[in-house]
């Protein structure tokens, strides 16, 4: 049978000519990155600057945990000089991938050196969400772009280091709004898994939606549970990864006296963010601001 | 080239194979990463609960934001009710041994199908069975009516439950709860006939350390009359009684307690004239697991208590030596 596996390997021939050919024309050109996701593509932008060109694998609609690679995605990797992965399991194709393109190019855990949190008895990979991580990441970025590029080691290292005292600054600034919150009111539902890290960082107790499936849109039933959590907990804002039917915001809201607030950016960038500082400093404004 | 090629062609070959991550595992070279503890133990608690706060309708039975203690006791309830629009099936067995004039067994079964009409009212409906057996013992020849071994449909009853004050806005639950019956078999003897009850009880709890330990606290009046078959007149009685119990959740969903309740019984529904009391104590265990089903067992000795006008110890007469209570069900 003619399955998808064998697609891919079909595609992926037709295109070896047309990647070789690519792959000399970059020579002496800029150093071509692949990084997995968004947030771990503007970090190597961050560090590389000019020097590099910086691709996503997992394109900005897509989830990063449910990718899977497709033939394109097999041409990008023979053209990359370095692979960059978040790790802590959080790429679980990535390993796949790149024995599969027979890439013998540098990669790099871009989390290599962190400290994991585990939630539930698995280690938890947003590690992106505590900003002093990152400054690992980066760390990492520039030790690994100097090896491909030597020639632009003092450009890395100083993109390195303004970026570090631009992330050292956004840490300072979150934890500062957040202290100027009582701590026991640093509670928020969030339907989404990804914040551990966060919280932690910044003392933001973000509890489960109770009776609220991630992907289910919720029932009234639901919502009379969610009245009664955020009366228990008195909790002050509650974030949904899927938008709440306006209907049923408006009875939490009118009962509860609580914000349905906005969106969060966990493992993607969007329109309104397109770098991870700018993601990062939209989730803590968000977030006090519906505590506040 | 050629070599670039082959190479190529074989790595695709894998991709289309779909090698094995034991071999792929290697390709990265990542370390097992080095794993901290949480600095804030009460966002490390929120994460721990997610995975059971994620699904489900808000009957959360073992951790997170509410334990539901209605069935966390034994004979003692808890004052929560059902989330609107939850439904609960459950199955409860009462059984009552040992009386001081016959060698006596007595089981009560409920079928019973219960639905959260509001956060704050519950209302059930359900289906009786008994089962008695009584013979008597030779020292007491004739003073009681035996009933050979028998298992009846019994009649019907419902539950209605209204929660004052939530527990989880004050510092205790305060539930109101009626359970009327009607019966087509008396509870003591045995005998056929008709009884109208109801068992009523003023329910208080308190989680006294978060998710860990919770005690409770209940009012009882019990109030009935029962006309047997062939007997001229009716006969009322009621028993009064409180009673107090603890419960600790010893693991993730099973909680062990103890409970201890004191009833009086009296002639008439009014608290006619005053016919014995007892004293029970015993051990209680309730089993949740994540998908909404429960489990409650208690057991409870006669320990204390004395009939009126008697000088032997412990009221055997209107009460029974040993009481088990089994319930389990489900909630959807």
């Amino acid at each position: 049978m003619f399955t998808r596996r064998h697609l891919l390997a079909v595609a992926a021939l037709l295109l070896l000519p047309l990647a070789l050919a690519s792959a000399q024309a970059q020579q002496g050109g800029k150093v071509d990155v692949l990084a997995s996701f968004s947030v771990i593509a503007d970090l190597v932008r961050q560090v590389g600057g000019e020097r590099v060109e910086v691709r996503s694998i997992v394109a900005l609609s897509q989830d990063p945990h449910d990718f899977e690679p497709s033939p394109s995605d097999v041409r990008r990797v023979m053209k990359a000089q370095l692979i960059v992965i978040n790790g802590l399991g959080f790429e679980p194709w990535a390993d796949r991938f790149v024995k599969a393109a027979n890439y013998k190019g540098e990669r790099l855990v871009g989390s290599r050196g962190v400290k994991a949190l585990s939630v539930r008895g698995a280690v938890d990979p947003h590690a992106w969400q505590d900003v002093e991580n990152v400054k690992l990441y980066i760390e990492n970025i520039r030790d690994a772009l100097t090896k491909v590029d030597p020639a632009g080691a003092s450009d890395y290292a100083r993109n390195a280091s303004a970026y570090g005292r631009e992330l050292d600054a956004l840490h300072r600034q979150i934890k500062a709004g957040f202290a100027a919150i009582p701590k026991a009111q640093r509670k928020v539902i969030s339907s989404h898994d990804s914040f551990h890290y966060f919280g932690d960082a910044y003392d933001v107790v973000f509890l489960a939606p109770q009776g609220i499936s991630s992907s289910a849109e919720p029932s009234a039933r639901d919502v009379a549970g969610i009245i009664r959590q955020i009366r228990a907990e008195k909790i002050k804002a509650i974030f949904f990864e899927n938008a709440l039917p306006q209907q049923l915001a408006r009875q939490i809201a009118s009962e509860t006296g609580v914000k349905i607030s906005g969106k969060l950016y966990a493992d993607v960038l969007g329109d309104d963010v397109r770098s991870y500082a700018q993601m990062m400093r939209h989730n803590y404004q968000t977030i006090l601001g519906a505590l506040k | 080239m050629k070599s670039v090629v082959v190479s190529h062609f074989a790595a695709l070959l894998a991709l289309a194979l779909g090698p094995t991550p034991q071999v792929l595992a290697q390709v990265f070279g990542e370390p097992t990463p080095e794993v901290r503890a949480f600095r804030n133990l009460e966002v490390e608690q929120a994460a721990s609960e997610r995975a059971t706060d994620s699904h489900g309708h808000g009957h959360n039975h073992a951790g997170g934001h509410g334990v539901e203690t209605e069935s966390l006791f034994g004979f003692i309830l808890g004052s929560s009710t059902e989330a609107q629009g939850t439904r609960e099936v459950a199955v409860e067995t009462v059984a009552r041994f040992g009386k001081r004039e016959s060698n006596y067994s007595a089981l009560g079964q409920k079928l019973e199908f219960a639905y959260g009409v509001t956060d704050r009212l519950t209302v059930a409906l359900g289906l009786l069975g008994d089962y008695h057996r009584i013979a008597e013992k030779p020292a007491y020849a004739g003073a009681v009516v035996e009933v050979r071994p028998r298992y009846l449909f019994n009649g019907f009853g419902g539950e209605i439950r209204y929660n004052v004050v939530d527990r989880a806005s004050a510092p205790f639950g305060l539930t109101l709860h009626l359970e009327p019956s009607l019966a087509f078999s008396d509870e003591a003897s045995g005998l056929r006939g008709r009884k109208y009850g109801s068992e009523n009880k003023l329910i208080f709890d308190r989680e006294v350390i978060k998710d860990t330990f919770f005690a409770a606290f209940n009012l009882t009046h019990e109030i009935e009359m029962t006309k047997e078959k062939g007997a001229p007149a009716w006969e009322r009685g009621s028993v009064v009684g409180a009673s107090m119990a603890g419960s600790w959740q010893v693991a993730k969903n099973i909680f062990l307690g103890a409970e201890t309740r004191y009833l009086r019984a009296y002639d008439g529904l009014n608290l006619g004239a005053y016919k014995g009391d007892a004293l029970y104590l015993g051990p209680t265990l309730s089993l949740f697991t994540d998908s909404h089903r429960f489990l409650t067992f208690a057991y409870s000795g006669l320990v204390g208590g004395k009939e009126k006008g008697s000088s032997r110890g412990l009221d055997l007469v209107n009460f029974e030596r040993h009481h088990i209570r089994l319930k389990a069900g489900f909630t959807f």
